[in-house]
C-alpha cells in the first residue's frame, strides 16, 4: 500500500517538523511561566490582584528576627514605627503606590494575598467564617542593619548627603541581609514636594543602577589574567604611571602615582590601572569577555526573589582603547551594586556564586509553611585556585596597606576591592565610589557592596565607600545573633 | 434558576480545577491511545494485504543479476520507476536511471507513463522520451527500459479494455523470445484475458504470490489452460462492484 | 460478569461529554441563568451527535471528529465564560460548520470533474479575495472583512480551502505554473489588504506542500529565501509590522499602547499557574480582543498550564491523524489535499500560540476551532471535512481490498 514512497516519507518529515514546533511551544510556555511568572503576575496592570485584595487581608512581612515590617490592623496597613526605619526600608518593601519596581509588597503579592493557597483559605473561610488572610512572609533582611545604612552614610563627612546604595549578603547561603538605596524617603509622611526634590527617589539603585564598576572590575581582569596568561601570578609588570595605548588615549593612574615594578598581586593591592590595561590588551577582547560572562556579565539574571538589571560587558570592543579601558572597569562596562556584591560573594565562596534570596520562609495565616528556605547556586565564576589567589589579593587591599585600608575592622578578616569610576551624567562628569568586599571568617560569612554617587573630585572609593563598609562590618561583628 | 452563592462557588471552582485538569489529561491519553491502536490496526491490515492499493504487477521478462526473471514487481496507483530503492518500482538494471519515469493509473486510460528528462523507454515498441509525452500502458503491455524488459499485468476489474481493441495487443514476438506461445495467452480480440472466465464473469482478485493464469514456463505448475465450462458452477459468484474503482460491469463485448 | 470491550470512540467521547457537562453546569451555577443549563445539555448532545450520528450519514473518521468536536466545544465553553452573546453565535456557526463539513466530505468522495471545478475555483477565489480591497472594512489594521448585510465574513478564510485544493491538484499533475500564479495573486491581494498573517500562512503552506510533492531542495530553498526577503522588505515598508516586532521584543515599555494586549495575555498566563484560577473566576476579559487571538491565554488562565498543554497535544493528535490520512491516500491529489489541510491548520496554530507565548510576534491569525468567528470556524471544519473525505475514500479502498482478499481465499 505504497503510493509515492518519497512523498509519504516527506509527509512524515513535515509532520515531525510540526511536532517539534509544538514541543518547542510547550517547553517555552512552561519555561517562561516558571521563570517570569511572578514578574508578570505582579505587574501593575494585573486586574486580578485588585479582585483578590477586596476579599483577602494582606499578610504580614517580618524581618529575620521577627520585627514586623508591615502588618494589617483593622483593615489598615501599618509599618515600622520610626520614620527613619520606614525610610530605610522603602525600596525594599515599596512605596504605597507601586512606583518602586518589584518591591516586596508588589512582587510577592501572590503570597501576601494567598493566591496560591486560595482553595484551603476559601474552604476555611466558608466553614469557619474566619477572616481570609494572606500568607506571612519572613524576609532574610535585618531591619536594624538596613536602618544603620543611611546613618552610616550620614556619619562620614565625605558621604553625607550623597546618594548611593548598599547591599549585604551571606555568601554561603545567599541570604540578603540588607538592601538600601539612597535617596530614601518615608512613604507615609513624605509629601510630593519632598519627593520631587530628590534625585530619582523611586529608583532602586541596588538592583537597577547600571554604572561603570571602575577598579572593582579588576577582580574579573585579574581572574582572567590568572586563568589565561601563563605565569601571570609570578610575573613582574612595570608601571610607569602611564601607558600609551594609542595616539588618542593614554592610561593614567589616580593621583599620578607610579608603582614601578609590581607583581599582579601588588598591582591589585594598589589598584594600578596600567597593569590591568596592559593585561586586558594582552588577553584580547574575546578572552576577557569570556571570563566576564562567567562572572555574570551579559547574563540574564533570573533570580526568584529579586529582579536585577543585567550587567553588561560590551559585545565587541572595536578599538584597543576600549579594550584597555575595559580592563579597569571603564569604557562601556556596567554593573549593578547587587552584581558587584555577588562578585565578592563568589570569590569568598571559592568561586561559587549563590543566588541572592529575600524570602526566608512563607507561612500561611494558620502557621503552615507554604515555602521553606532553599539556597541554590547561580554559577561557578572561576576555579577554586583562582578564587584562592583573588582572596589573597583582596586581603592585601584591605589589610596590608592597599587602597581599601579604610574598610578594615578590628578582629575581623575583611577583604575587598575599591573602585573609583568616572562617568558623566547629563553632560557633567560624575565620579562613583565603590567598595566591594567580604569578611573571611566562617562565623560571619558576609559580603557587601557600597556605592557612593558623585564623590568629590579627587576622592576615591577607598575614602568614601570603604568607610561605610567598615561601619557595616562593625555592625555585623557586634550583632552576630541578629544576622546569623 | 439555581445558583450558588459566590463563596461556595469559589470553593467549588477552585476544587474543580483539579478535576478539569485530570479530565483533560485523560482525554489526551485516550486520544493518543486511540491513535496508536488505529495505527497498529491499519498496519496489521496492510500486512495481511500486501497487494492493497496495487493496480497490478510488472513481470520481469529479462532483468539482471539483481532482478531475476519472473519477479513480479507490484505496481501502485501512482509512482516513480527507477534504479534506486526509494522508487515505487525498483528496477536495478543497467541503463535504468535513478528515477527513470513517472506513472499514474487512470481508470479509463490505463497506466500513463511519462519518462523524465534524459530517460528513454520503449512501450510496446514505441519510443518514449520526454518530448514524446505520455503513453498509456494496458494489460499486457511491454516496457523496455535499459536492459530490462517488463510486462504489465493488471489486476482483475481494473482494466476493462484489457485485451480488446488494443492496438499494441499483437506484440512483436521479438519481445517475447523466452515464452512459448501457449504458455502466455495473448490478449486479442475475442479472446478473454487470463483472468476472465469464458462468459465474461470476472474472476476474483489476485492471490498474493502469483496468478493461476500466468505461470512461469519453467515452474512446476502446468501452463494455463482456460477453465473448462463445467467448472463454472464451482466459480464463486461475481463479487459486488464497489463504486470507487470505476469498475465497469459489462465485460463482454 | 463479562467485561465489555469498550470501543475507543466511546472511551474518548464519554470523557469529553462528561467534561463539558461538568464545566457548563459549574458555569451555569455561577449566575443561575437558564442559558447555561441549556448549554450544559446541548453541548454534550451536539458532541454525541457529532461523534456517533454523523458517521452514519456520511462515512467519516471518528477520531478526527472527536478531536474537532472537543476543540469546538472548548471554544464555546470559553466564549460562554466570557460573553454569552458570542457563545450563541459560535454555536450557530458550529452547526453551520458541521453541515459544511458534510458537504466537503461529499465533495471529496464524489470526485468527479475535478479539473474544471478547480479551474473555476481558482478564478472565483481570486475574485473573492479581491473584493475586500475595494469594498472591505478595516479592522485591526487589516482591510480584510466584507459585510453583506447583517453577515460579515473574511474571504481569506474561505479562499484558503480553494488554495489547498488548487495546490494539491496542480502539484499532483506536476504543473507548476497554475498554482504558482494563483499563489502569487493571492499573496499579492492579501498584502494589499494588509492581512500579513494570513499571507504568511498561505506562503508557508504552499512552500511546504511544494517540497513534499517535488522534493526539490533548491527551489524550496529559493522560495524560503524569497519569503525571508519579502518579510524583511515588509518590515521596512510597513510601520505596523515594525510596531508588532518592537512590541514583541519589549512589550513592557509600551504598557498602555501597543503592548497592552500582549502584556495582559502574559499576565493571564502567569495568573493561571499550573491549574488555573478556576472556571468562572479570574478575569479573562481583561485581555483586549480575547475572543479571537488570545483564546489560548484565556484557556490557560481558567484551566491552567497543564490543561493548556493538553490542548496543544490535541492539536498534535489532529496533525498526526491528518498526516496518517494523507499517507494512506491512494492518489497523489488526495494525499496532498489532506496534507495541505493538515499543514495549514498546524502552521496556523503554531503561529497564534507562538504569538501569545511571546515566542514570535503576533501575526493576527486566529486559533482554529477555538477562536470566535463564524467564517474561521466554518472554514476550519471544512478543512477537516476535506481530510475526512480523503480518509473515507481510503477506508473504502481498504475495505474493498480486504473484501477481495477474503474472497480469493
Amino acid at each position: 500500500m505504497i503510493i509515492l514512497k518519497r512523498q509519504r516519507h516527506r509527509f512524515k518529515v513535515i509532520a515531525l517538523l510540526l511536532f517539534v514546533g509544538f514541543l518547542l511551544l510547550g517547553l517555552w510556555g512552561i519555561w517562561s511561566v516558571r521563570n517570569y511568572g511572578t514578574r508578570w503576575f505582579s505587574h501593575a496592570s494585573n486586574p486580578r490582584l485588585a479582585e483578590q485584595k477586596k476579599n483577602v487581608t494582606e499578610g504580614d512581612i517580618a524581618d529575620r528576627n521577627g520585627i514586623l515590617l508591615a502588618t494589617t490592623v483593622d483593615g489598615k496597613r501599618v509599618y515600622r514605627e520610626k520614620s527613619a526605619d520606614r525610610a530605610a526600608l522603602v525600596h525594599l518593601l515599596g512605596d504605597r503606590n507601586g512606583q518602586i519596581a518589584n518591591s516586596v509588597e508588589s512582587f510577592q503579592a501572590g503570597y501576601l494575598y494567598g493566591v496560591q493557597s486560595s482553595l484551603l483559605d476559601a474552604v476555611q473561610h466558608l466553614t469557619r467564617k474566619t477572616e481570609r488572610r494572606g500568607n506571612n512572609l519572613t524576609l532574610t533582611v535585618d531591619a536594624e542593619l538596613c536602618s544603620a545604612i543611611p546613618k552610616a552614610f550620614f556619619s562620614h563627612p565625605l558621604t553625607r548627603g550623597k546618594n548611593g546604595a548598599a547591599v549585604v549578603m551571606n555568601y554561603r547561603t545567599g541570604e540578603v541581609l540588607a538592601l538600601v538605596s539612597l535617596p530614601c524617603f518615608d512613604p507615609d509622611q513624605a509629601d510630593g514636594e519632598t519627593i520631587a526634590a530628590l534625585d530619582q527617589p523611586y529608583w532602586n539603585r541596588v538592583t537597577q543602577a547600571l554604572l561603570p564598576p571602575g577598579s572593582t572590575f579588576k577582580i574579573v581582569t585579574a581572574a582572567a589574567m590568572l586563568r589565561s596568561l601563563p605565569d601571570a601570578g609570578d610575573r613582574t609588570f612595570t608601571c610607569t604611571g602611564s601607558l600609551q595605548v594609542s595616539d588618542q588615549f593614554t592610561v593614567t593612574e589616580y593621583n599620578h602615582a607610579v608603582h614601578g615594578s609590581v607583581t599582579l598581586r601588588q598591582a591589585f593591592q594598589h589598584s594600578c590601572n596600567t597593569v590591568f590595561a596592559s593585561g586586558a590588551l594582552e588577553l584580547g577582547d574575546d578572552q576577557l569577555r569570556a571570563v566576564a560572562e562567567k562572572f555574570g556579565f551579559n547574563q540574564n539574571f533570573l533570580f526568584r526573589d529579586l529582579v536585577v538589571n543585567n550587567s553588561s560587558y560590551p559585545r565587541r570592543n572595536r578599538t584597543r582603547e576600549a579594550l584597555a579601558a575595559s580592563g579597569y572597569g571603564q569604557s562601556a562596562v556596567t554593573a549593578t551594586p547587587m552584581h558587584l556584591c555577588l562578585l565578592s560573594a563568589a570569590v569568598a565562596n571559592d568561586g561559587v556564586m549563590m543566588e541572592p534570596r529575600l524570602l526566608k520562609t512563607v507561612k500561611s495565616s494558620a502557621g503552615a509553611t507554604v515555602l521553606g528556605w532553599s539556597s541554590s547556586s547561580v554559577c561557578t565564576v572561576c576555579s577554586a585556585d583562582v578564587a584562592e589567589a583573588l582572596q589573597q589579593m583582596m586581603k592585601d587591599v584591605v589589610q596590608n596597606g592597599g587602597s581599601g585600608s579604610n574598610a578594615s575592622v578590628r578582629s575581623m578578616d575583611i577583604r575587598g576591592k575599591t573602585g573609583t569610576a568616572e562617568s558623566t551624567s547629563g553632560g557633567q562628569p560624575v565620579n562613583y565610589g565603590w567598595f566591594t568586599g567580604y569578611n573571611a571568617q566562617e562565623e560571619l560569612p558576609f559580603a557587601l557592596c557600597v556605592l557612593v554617587e558623585d564623590i568629590p573630585e579627587g576622592e576615591t572609593g577607598g575614602a568614601t565607600a570603604a568607610r561605610i563598609a567598615a561601619d557595616l562590618f562593625t555592625y555585623l561583628r557586634d550583632h552576630p545573633d541578629r544576622v546569623r | 434558576m439555581f445558583s450558588f452563592s459566590s463563596e461556595i462557588y469559589e470553593v467549588l471552582a477552585l476544587a474543580a480545577r483539579y478535576v478539569f485538569a485530570l479530565l483533560g489529561v485523560l482525554i489526551v491519553l485516550r486520544s493518543f491511545a486511540w491513535l496508536l491502536s488505529s495505527h497498529r490496526e491499519k498496519k496489521d491490515r496492510l500486512r495481511r494485504l500486501p497487494d492493497a492499493g496495487m493496480i497490478g504487477e510488472m513481470v520481469v521478462l529479462s532483468g539482471s543479476a539483481d532482478l531475476p526473471e519472473n519477479t513480479a514487481l507490484p505496481v501502485p496507483r501512482e509512482g516513480v520507476l527507477g534504479f534506486v530503492r526509494s522508487c515505487d518500482i525498483t528496477v536495478p538494471c543497467a541503463g535504468v536511471k535513478r528515477r527513470h519515469l513517472d506513472f499514474v493509473w487512470q481508470d479509463d486510460a490505463g497506466l500513463l507513463v511519462h519518462p523524465r528528462s534524459g530517460c528513454d523507454a520503449l512501450v510496446d515498441g514505441q519510443e518514449l522520451n520526454v518530448r514524446s509525452g505520455v503513453c498509456a500502458m494496458r494489460h499486457g503491455s511491454f516496457l523496455q527500459i535499459g536492459s530490462a524488459l517488463l510486462r504489465l499485468r493488471v489486476f482483475a476489474g481494473l482494466d476493462p479494455n484489457a485485451g480488446f481493441d488494443h492496438p499494441a495487443a499483437e506484440p512483436d514476438p521479438a519481445y517475447d523470445p523466452a515464452l512459448p506461445p501457449e504458455a502466455v495467452p495473448m490478449p486479442g480480440p475475442g479472446m478473454p484475458g487470463p483472468m476472465m472466465s469464458p462468459d465474461g464473469v470476472p474472476v476474483p482478485a489476485p492471490m498474493p504470490g502469483g496468478m493461476p493464469g500466468w505461470m512461469p514456463p519453467s515452474g512446476p505448475d502446468a501452463p494455463f489452460v482456460p477453465a473448462p465450462p463445467e467448472a463454472e458452477e464451482n466459480m464463486p459468484p461475481a463479487r459486488p462492484v464497489p463504486k470507487s474503482t470505476g469498475w465497469k460491469e459489462d465485460w463482454s463485448d | 460478569m463479562s467485561k465489555k470491550q469498550k470501543s475507543p470512540v466511546s472511551r474518548l467521547s464519554s470523557v469529553v461529554m462528561l467534561f463539558f457537562l461538568l464545566a457548563f453546569l459549574l458555569l451555569a451555577s455561577r449566575d443561575g441563568k437558564m442559558e447555561g443549563y441549556i448549554l450544559a445539555v446541548a453541548v454534550p448532545l451536539m458532541i454525541w451527535f457529532g461523534t456517533y450520528l454523523l458517521p452514519k450519514i456520511v462515512p467519516a473518521d471518528q477520531l478526527l471528529l472527536s478531536l474537532t468536536n472537543f476543540l469546538c466545544a472548548l471554544g464555546i465553553l470559553m466564549l460562554y465564560r466570557t460573553n454569552t452573546y458570542y457563545a450563541f453565535h459560535q454555536v450557530i456557526a458550529y452547526a453551520v460548520g458541521l453541515l459544511a463539513m458534510l458537504f466537503c466530505i461529499w465533495l471529496v468522495r464524489s470526485g468527479r470533474g475535478w479539473g474544471t471545478m478547480i479551474l473555476l475555483l481558482m478564478f472565483l477565489s481570486a475574485g473573492l479575495l479581491a473584493l475586500p480591497v475595494f469594498f472591505g472594512q478595516v479592522t485591526n489594521g487589516a482591510k480584510n472583512w466584507l459585510a453583506l448585510g447583517p453577515v460579515s465574513f473574511q474571504p481569506s478564510e474561505l479562499v484558503k480551502l480553494s488554495l489547498v485544493l488548487v495546490l494539491a491538484w496542480y502539484m499532483s499533475r506536476r504543473k507548476m505554473l497554475p498554482w504558482l500564479l494563483f499563489s502569487v495573486v493571492c499573496l499579492g491581494l492579501l498584502m494589499l489588504q494588509k492581512d500579513l498573517g494570513t499571507a504568511l500562512l498561505y506562503f508557508g503552506t504552499a512552500l511546504l506542500l511544494y517540497w513534499t510533492s517535488s522534493g526539490n531542495w533548491l527551489v524550496t530553498g529559493l522560495g524560503l529565501a524569497g519569503g525571508a526577503g519579502a518579510a524583511y522588505w515588509g518590515y521596512t515598508l510597513f510601520p505596523h509590522v515594525r510596531r508588532r516586532v518592537s512590541v514583541w521584543l519589549n512589550p513592557w515599555q509600551e504598557t498602555y499602547d501597543g503592548g497592552y494586549q500582549l502584556i495582559q495575555g502574559l499576565v493571564a498566563l502567569a495568573s493561571g499557574g499550573l491549574f488555573g484560577v478556576g472556571l468562572g473566576l479570574g478575569n479573562p476579559t481583561a485581555i483586549p480582543v480575547y475572543e479571537s487571538d488570545f483564546m489560548f491565554a484565556v484557556i490557560c488562565e481558567q484551566f491552567g498550564l497543564v490543561f493548556g498543554c493538553c490542548v496543544l497535544l490535541m492539536y498534535v493528535a489532529l496533525i498526526w491523524r491528518g498526516t496518517s490520512v494523507a499517507m494512506a491516500a491512494r492518489t497523489s491529489f488526495h494525499g496532498l489535499t489532506a496534507m495541505g489541510c493538515t499543514i495549514f491548520l498546524g502552521i496556523q496554530t503554531l503561529l497564534i500560540i507562538g504569538g501569545v507565548l511571546k515566542l514570535i510576534p503576533l501575526t493576527g491569525v486566529t486559533m482554529p476551532f477555538v477562536s470566535y468567528g463564524g467564517t474561521s470556524l466554518v472554514s476550519g471544519l471544512c478543512m477537516i471535512g476535506l481530510i475526512q473525505g480523503v480518509a473515507s475514500i481510503n477506508e473504502d479502498d481498504l475495505a474493498e481490498d480486504t473484501h477481495l482478499a477474503m474472497l480469493s481465499r
